[in-house]
Formats: C-alpha cells, structure tokens, sequence
C-alpha cells in the first residue's frame, strides 16, 4: 500500500517538475510497457574511435561466415525466432543426410549455403582468446586438450590468411640460449612439443603436421667485449639443463672451417634441441587441432570490450574495491556486422596489436594502475632470403654475429636466410610491410660477407618483412592477469621469440585457468606487475 | 481456491512493479499455508476446482518456488531486460500450475497442463542464454508435446466409456486385453517423459543447461512434479492393468536411475550435472509411484518435494556463480570456498539434503520408497542400494570439485554474497530440513 502511495507522490512530482513528459510518468505509474533500456551505472563501456587510416584487410566475402540471424533484444521475436530457425535447421539437415545418397549432380547443389543448417554465432562462450596467431592457437589447443567439451573457447582472428600475423612471417628459430631462466625453460618445452608433435597435434583423417624441425642448433659469438657476459649465460644455460658447448675461438676455426673467427673470442653451440622450424606448419597444425577438438574460429576484430565494476568484492586491506570483470566483448565481422559474445575469460593474443586490444578496456588511459599501457607495438623487421653457392655445408647453425646480424641456412639448394634487428635511431616505419633494399646493402650484408668469407659473391633471392611484438620494455614476454582485471590473460610482448615460447606459454595459461597455478614453469616474474613496479627483466645480450 | 486464483491474476496487473510481486508472492504462499486442514479427502471445492492433500502440498510448493524464482533473478530486473513480460510470464506460469493441481476433471487438467509449457518455452528461449546451440526449445517442446497427444485421445475414450471425466468417477478398467493395455499406456506416456524416465530424458539437461536461473528453478521445482502429479491422478484408473506394467517401470526407474548418476560423475556443467541428478531421482519417485502402495505414494510425494526444493535451490547456487565468474563449467568455476566462503554453507546443506541426508525431507521420502519397493521386490535392493550409493558420490563429487580447490586470482578478495542470495537460500533449505518434524503436513498420515 505504501509503495503505491510513494509510486504516485513519485509520478506526481515527476509530472510537475516536467523531468519526464506526463503521459511517459502515467505510462510508468501504470506499468504499461515504458522500460529504459538503459544498463547500470556501473558498466562502462569504452569503444575505439575508428582509425580510418586502420582499416582492417578487405576480405572475400566467404560463404561459410554467415551466421544464424537471430535479434536478441526482444525476448517473444527471440522464442520465435530461435524456435522457427531450429525447425528450419532441422528440417534441413534431414534433407541433406536424405540427399547424400542421391547421385552426383544434386549432390552438388545440395551441399551449398543454402542448404546445409546455418551455423549458430556464439554469444556465450567459456575463454575468449583474441588472435589467432601461435599464442592464441596454443592456449585454444591446451585448453581444449585438457578440458574437451568441458570448456566452450572461441578464438577471434581478424584476419584467416595471416597476411601480417607475426607468426607466419617469422624465420622459426628455437634456441635455450637466453639468461632468463624462464625463457630457457619456455624453449626447452618447446623443442619437447616439437618433437612430439606428430602425435599430439595429428587430427584422424589427415595427414599428421610436419613441422620440419631441423636441429642443427644456434652459435652465439662474442668479442671480446662480451665474453663475460657469454660465461655466465652458458653457465646459466647448463644448470638449466640446456645442452649447449662452449667453443673458444680455435675449437669453432676447428669445427666451422668456412667460419671468419676474426674478432671472436668465443662462441657457445646449441648440441641438442635447437635448430629452426616451419612456423606456418606450426600454426596450421595447432589451429587443426584446436578445432577438431571444439574450439571455435570466428573471423573478426574486437572493437569493444564491456566490464564491470566488481564493487561487492572485499579486497584484503581495501575497503572498495576497483576490480573489474571484462563481461563481452563486441566482435566486428568483415561484412561490418557487429556481434557480442559473453565469456568468462579473456585471453589477450593478439600479437602487435595488443596494446590496442588493451585501450578497450581503458588500460593507459586512466591513472593510477590504469596509466600504464601494454607496452607492445609493432616494430618492422626484414628477413632476406640470398643465395651463395659456396656457402656453409649442411653442419651450419643459425649463426649469430656479436652486432646482432644472423643468418641461416634455408633448405638444402644453397638459400640462406639473414637479417639484423636495426638500432632504435634507425627504427623503420610500421605503416606497411615493404622492404629495405639498402638495410641490407648496407648494414646486414658486410657483417656477413665479413664473418663467412663465401658470402662475398652471393645473390639476393627474396626478402620480406614482418613485425615483431615488440615489448617497449624489457623485450619480454608478458604473461599472466592483469592486476585491475580479475579475468584478462595477457599474453604478448615477446619481441621476436614469441614462436618458440608459443607452447609452453599455451600451456601455462591453461595451467593457470584449469588448474589455478602455474605447475610446470613459474612464469609469476613474466607477469604485469614488473611494468608498473618499473623492474624490467632484461635479457643480457652478448656484444 | 478461487481467492488465489484471483489474488494471482491481480497481482500480475502489478507487473510494472518489481518488488511488490516479490512481496506478495511470498504473503499468497503464506495465506495459502494457512488453508492445511486436510479434512475431507476432497475440500475447498467450487467451479470444478477441488483441493486435495497432493494438490495442496505441490501447490504451496508452485508458489514458494515461483517466489524464490522471482526473488533470484534480480539481473533481469538491474538490466531492464522486459522485466515486466518476465514477471507476466512468471505469473502466467503460476496460474497455470494452480490450475493444474487443483481442477478435478481430466480435460480440463490436460488443457493446463499443456498450457504450463507455453510460458516455460517462452521464459527459456526469450531470457535464456544461447538456447540455439542445443535445440534446447525443440526438444522440450516435442517431447513434452507428443508425448501427451496420445494422452488427449485417451481421455475422450474414457468419456465415452465411463461417462463422465471428473476425478474419481470414472470406473476402473477392468480388462487385460491390448486395448486396455494401450489405453493405459498411453495416458501414462505423457506423465513418464515429463517426469522424465530413464529413457526419454534427454530433453532435461538441454532445456536447463540453457535456461535462466528462473525457468531452471521452475523448472526442476514444480514442472517435473506435474510428471508425478499426473500418474497419482491416473493411476487409480488403471490399477488393475498396472500390476502387470510394475517391474517395467520400477526397472527403468531404478535401473536407469543408477545409469543417469553414473552419468552424473562425468559431468562439468554444473547444471547439466543437476539436471542429470534430478532424472535420477525421479526414476526413484517412479518406482515408488508405481508400486501402489501407501508408503510407497506419500514417499514419492515428499521426495518430489524435497527435490523440488534441493534442486532449485542448487540451481539458485549455480546461478550465483555464472553472475559472478560467467561460466557454468566446473573446471573455471571451482575453489569457490576461496571465493565465496559463506556460501559454501549453503552448497553443503544443500548438497547433503540431496543425498538424503537426515533430518531433510528428502531422507524420509527415500525411507519411504526404500521400504515399498523392497516390500514389492527383495531384488530392487541390489539397485536401490547403487542408486543411494552414487546419490552420494555425485553429490560429494560436485561439493569438492566446486568448493575445494584453487581458485587462479592475483587478487586475495572474495565475495560476501548478497543478503538477498542469503534469504533466497535460507528460505529453501527452512522446509526442507524443518518440515521433517510434522511431516504429516505433506503425507496424510493420521
């Protein structure tokens, strides 16, 4: 009785003081359908201004994209839609088991678009992972592998041929030759991966991954300058268990005889689990499998990320806390549609562009925590494909020059693959993937002609570009949740050897998701934290 | 009978406002309390509606749950979703289910009964989550739906032959011929899969998966109990023709009861794993039902409605983990005494009321079943003893898997809970465990 006492007082005063019109105050008063869509206060949404100078690739409007049409917004079109479409999807997948047997030319039309049940969008999901490069492909593949149907995941990719992904354009070294511990520990799992990949990624009915892992190992050189730094790196890498031998100038003359040791003090080798690897067959064969195994694939680009102020959680010391639970996010299609999908976990892979991915939800744009960005950008890097006939034999490893320049042997027709990562002053734009014909003229040629003498005469083959995630930071991955988000995986940053630490950081996140710490390699150091406490983990490079 | 009917549908022109259909949701439950005087075996009756103690223990159940169900899902409220359509439904539903247990004429009771199945459609397809990815609609719907078609052919017949269609008047059936047989099985039909029996099933698990916390809650509450209801009501018909059926039934009731839990261990949507267990239980409930005997009919009565209690309750319990964490899989949501600590209360009693731990209503009604089935046949010993056996191994497997555990956050935090979550809880478990000392309110036991 009260409370339709206040009601109409409300209405009255609403009347009067013209907040609302008086027929929308009655309307309320009386019940009758007037209903603010409107969310509550506590939401915020932050939205991407569109970059038109960032338009994402034009793609071929693929038929298989097309997804149910279902409007979600009222709940009786909803039961009607859901229940004629099911029907429809039924009654269509009947026909078309009845139309298999039927001879060769309806069986062409029958398996079109039109006729084969639509798929269905999917707007709730269990882990959403953003990218679909090695990373995202990972952590789909050992989450699924781990959990089977027990998890819903679906991977976003804006773009299905990976024209610009770093993965595909990488040259797909793996190396134990770090000095953080935790990046030996990352390859190590790496080459195990690898090497069993036959098994663990082979799908029933096709042919099993060829990953062409040739394990012929990495030589890191140092002059003079460096060498202290070398010994205390190799001592690193043989407490960890890495198999690697330390040559001193003489012993590498004695082994690599087309090697110039003019300037080198010494050089540590990779014996075992090291080499390169095919990182297209890396990528295909993950995604095959993740697919095969549930996961979802959906081509699109996030533009908007939905969270939510978690303000009932009591935080240890904190009174209110700021904690935010990311709830949807809002999927852009290639044919401009724009979807939602609801999920519980969100996994940031996307490579380059994470620190976009990052300004939906307001990381770097607010204060306090939320003033430090994901500090990945993309930088260009170039690898030129050349050709020397009378270039290092079949022993050579990817060789690395104290300047940084390396170089690799490619198949077995006399191709190698080389490249430099340039100085910070001489950083190249990111605007496009073209290459730099005078970098290599200049810079990366002379150190290698320099350091094998039978690279004097060799011809430039081919060349592309390709960017790295670069961490502005220390050059580190980054992995883990991001402290002001209780369920947003990062994983990016990894600035040049993401590929070789896809594995195993697919697996520590899965770790931390499914088993709720870190099991095999402790990767808490690796996590966002050590940006804002401003303790950057250095990889101690050799000169 | 009318007062309520007519309470109800006024409450439903109050739609607009949220809280006062909550309120008077729960007085309507309260008035209707009051009226459990068990006098006659038939009282309160008028305008073809009668009241009988069956009716009037599901009944109190419909509104209790309905209550609960609109008291839980405040979200629908907080985003403005068609709140209004949502209570209109919610309410519709309840008109519909007091109908159901109170008419005393057959047609009449399958009108309504196939009427309860529109608002629920509408409730799990309109405000569900993504009832698309397993034809959730589809499968309730044709299910429950052919099911009962038969079911409308039998009652003109029973016209025809007995000449009238009110409760009790029509005369027993006789005969063993087939005819009779197929009579008899196809009015029982409908009741079995809305029950639902071990072997159509499956459309349980799809519609609740799929379902908002509110049509779940109805859901397992009060509609499987309408599956119950309809046998009780049929039943007295057939009962000459059904002590040839019995073993059939007790069979697939036990026996599939035992395969459903089995089930139940491999479950990692939580409510997949309670809506595998209600199937279970109600295979047990089948088997009570059908012996015919005393105990063995209010037995089956009190479980139906401690499981209707129990179950929404853990589906309340769910729920409150989707809207915190977002998924209903186990293997994200776990260690949740990490992070919710004083609701871990609230999934151990509740849990162990569902094992049929004493004092819950559920225990007494399991005693009850126990002692008619064994009394029909030693040999439901060796499967009433699994079914007991894996009641408990999944009810301790969903308790541990959720609640112990790590729970992966950076942050030490965890969540109060709200004090509405707290009432809604309290006033679920409050019947179940309290009502066991007069349990006389819901068997008529003089």
């Amino acid at each position: 009785m009260l409370y339709i006492i206040r009601a109409s007082v409300r209405t009255f005063v609403e009347c009067r003081t013209s907040k609302f019109s008086t027929r929308q105050s009655l309307c309320r008063f009386a019940g009758l359908g007037w209903t603010t869509r409107g969310v509550s206060s506590s939401t915020k949404k932050y939205k991407r201004q569109k970059d038109p100078a960032r338009q994402f690739p034009e793609l071929e409007d693929r038929s298989d994209d097309h997804y149910r049409k279902i409007k979600h917004v009222n709940p009786y079109q909803r039961t009607y839609d859901i229940l004629t479409s099911d029907v429809k999807n039924f009654y269509k997948s009947v026909k078309s088991k009845i139309n298999r047997g039927e001879p060769q030319e309806s069986r062409g039309s029958s398996m079109d678009s039109r006729n084969r049940p639509e798929k269905i969008w999917p707007s709730y999901c269990d882990v959403l992972v953003v990218g679909g490069g090695v990373m995202g492909s990972s952590v789909a593949y050992h989450l699924k592998e781990r959990a089977l149907q027990g998890l819903n995941v679906v991977v976003v990719e804006h773009d299905s041929t990976y024209k610009k992904a770093s993965t595909v354009l990488s040259v797909g070294g793996i190396r134990q030759q770090f000095s953080v511990p935790e990046n030996i520990q990352l390859s190590m799992y790496g080459v195990e991966f690898l090497r069993k990949s036959k098994s663990l990624l082979a799908v029933e009915g096709m042919d099993p991954p060829d990953i062409q892992f040739n394990p012929h190992g990495y030589l890191t050189l140092a002059s003079e300058a460096g060498i202290q730094q070398l010994i205390e790196n190799y001592n690193l890498q043989r407490e960890m268990g890495a198999k690697v031998d330390f040559l001193s100038a003489v012993k590498l003359k004695q082994r690599f005889p087309w090697l110039n040791t003019d300037g080198v003090e010494a050089g540590v080798i990779g014996l075992e689990n090291e080499g390169w690897f095919d990182p297209w067959s890396l990528l295909f064969s993950l995604k095959r499998k993740a697919v095969s195994l549930g996961a979802q694939y959906v081509t699109g680009k996030v533009t908007g990320l939905n969270s939510e102020l978690q303000d009932e959680m009591i935080l240890e010391g904190v009174a209110m806390s700021n904690i935010r639970h990311i709830k949807s996010a809002e999927v852009t299609l290639p044919n401009g549609e724009k979807h939602s999908i609801n999920f519980s976990i969100l996994v940031v892979a996307a490579g380059a562009w994470s620190s976009e991915v990052g300004h939906l939800v307001g990381i770097g744009d607010g204060d306090g925590i939320m003033s430090f960005p994901v500090p990945v950008e993309p930088r260009k890097r170039y690898v030129y494909c050349v050709h020397a006939p009378n270039g290092p034999g079949l022993n050579s490893p990817l060789v690395i020059d104290p300047n940084g320049t390396y170089f690799r042997r490619e198949g077995l027709g006399g191709l190698y693959l080389c490249g430099q990562s340039p100085k910070e002053v001489n950083e190249p734009s990111i605007d496009n993937l073209e290459v730099d014909y005078e970098y290599f003229e200049d810079e990366v040629w002379p150190t290698i002609a320099h350091r094998v003498p039978s690279f004097e005469n060799l011809k430039l083959h081919t060349s592309w570009a390709g960017y790295y995630d670069y961490n502005t930071f220390d050059q580190n991955g980054i992995v883990g949740l991001h402290p002001l988000f209780s369920n947003m995986f990062l994983t990016t940053g990894f600035s040049g050897h993401g590929i070789q630490q896809a594995p195993g950081v697919g697996r520590a996140v899965m770790e931390c998701i499914l088993q709720g710490e870190y099991c095999t390699i402790n990767l808490e150091r690796l996590g966002f934290d050590r940006i804002i406490a401003n303790t950057p983990l250095f990889e101690k490079n050799i000169v | 009978m009318l007062k309520l009917l007519i309470a109800t549908a006024v409450l439903m022109m109050f739609a607009g406002m949220w809280e006062v259909v909550q309120f008077f949701l729960f007085v309507l439950s309260f008035l209707f309390f009051l009226k459990c005087t068990h006098d006659f075996f038939l009282y309160k009756l008028g305008y073809m509606m009668g009241m009988n103690y069956l009716s009037f223990a599901l009944i109190l159940l419909s509104f209790w749950v309905v209550g609960l169900s609109v008291c839980s899902s405040q979200k629908v409220k907080k985003n403005e979703y068609f709140s209004k359509g949502f209570l209109l439904f919610n309410l519709f539903l309840l008109i519909c289910l007091l109908l159901t247990f109170s008419v005393m004429n057959y047609l009449f009771f399958y009108i309504k009964f196939e009427k309860s199945l529109i608002p629920t459609l509408i409730l799990i397809l309109g405000w569900g989550y993504q009832p698309e990815r397993v034809q959730a609609g589809l499968y309730m719907l044709f299910y429950t739906l052919f099911a009962s078609l038969p079911l409308l052919i039998c009652i003109f017949m029973l016209y025809s032959v007995g000449g009238s269609l009110t409760i009790g008047m029509p005369y027993k059936i006789m005969d063993l011929n087939f005819e009779s047989m197929l009579w008899y099985i196809s009015s029982v039909f409908a009741f079995l899969v809305k029950l639902p029996m071990y072997l159509f099933h499956i459309w349980l698990p799809k519609a609740h998966v799929e379902a908002p916390v509110a049509g779940s809650m109805i859901l397992a509450g009060v509609l499987l109990k309408l599956g119950g209801y309809g046998i009780i009501r049929m039943l007295p018909l057939f009962s000459f023709i059904n002590k040839s059926f019995v073993w059939l039934w007790v069979s697939l009731g036990i026996v599939g009861g035992v395969l459903v839990s089995l089930m139940c261990l491999r479950e990692v949507d939580i409510k997949s794993l309670i809506a595998y267990f209600s199937v279970a239980h109600m295979g047990m409930v089948l088997g009570g039902l059908m012996t015919s005997s005393w105990w063995g009919m209010t037995g089956s009565l009190v479980v139906m409605v401690g499981h209707g209690l129990c179950s929404s309750g853990l589906f309340c319990l769910a729920n409150m983990v989707y809207e915190r964490i977002g998924t209903r899989s186990m293997l994200i949501g776990k260690g949740l005494l990490s992070f919710m600590p004083s609701m871990g209360l609230w999934w151990f009693v509740l849990s162990i009321g569902n094992m049929g731990a004493p004092p819950t209503l559920n225990f007494a009604g399991e005693v009850q079943i126990l002692c008619s089935l064994i009394g029909w046949s030693k040999v439901t010993m060796i499967g009433l003893g699994m079914l007991l056996f894996l009641s408990a191994s999944y009810t301790i497997y969903m308790y541990s898997i959720s609640q112990h555990g790590l729970f992966y956050s950076l942050l030490f935090s965890c969540s109060p809970g709200k004090i509405r979550e707290f009432l809604i809880l309290l006033l679920h478990w409050l019947p179940l465990n309290v009502l066991i000392v007069k349990i006389s309110t819901l068997t008529f036991m003089p």
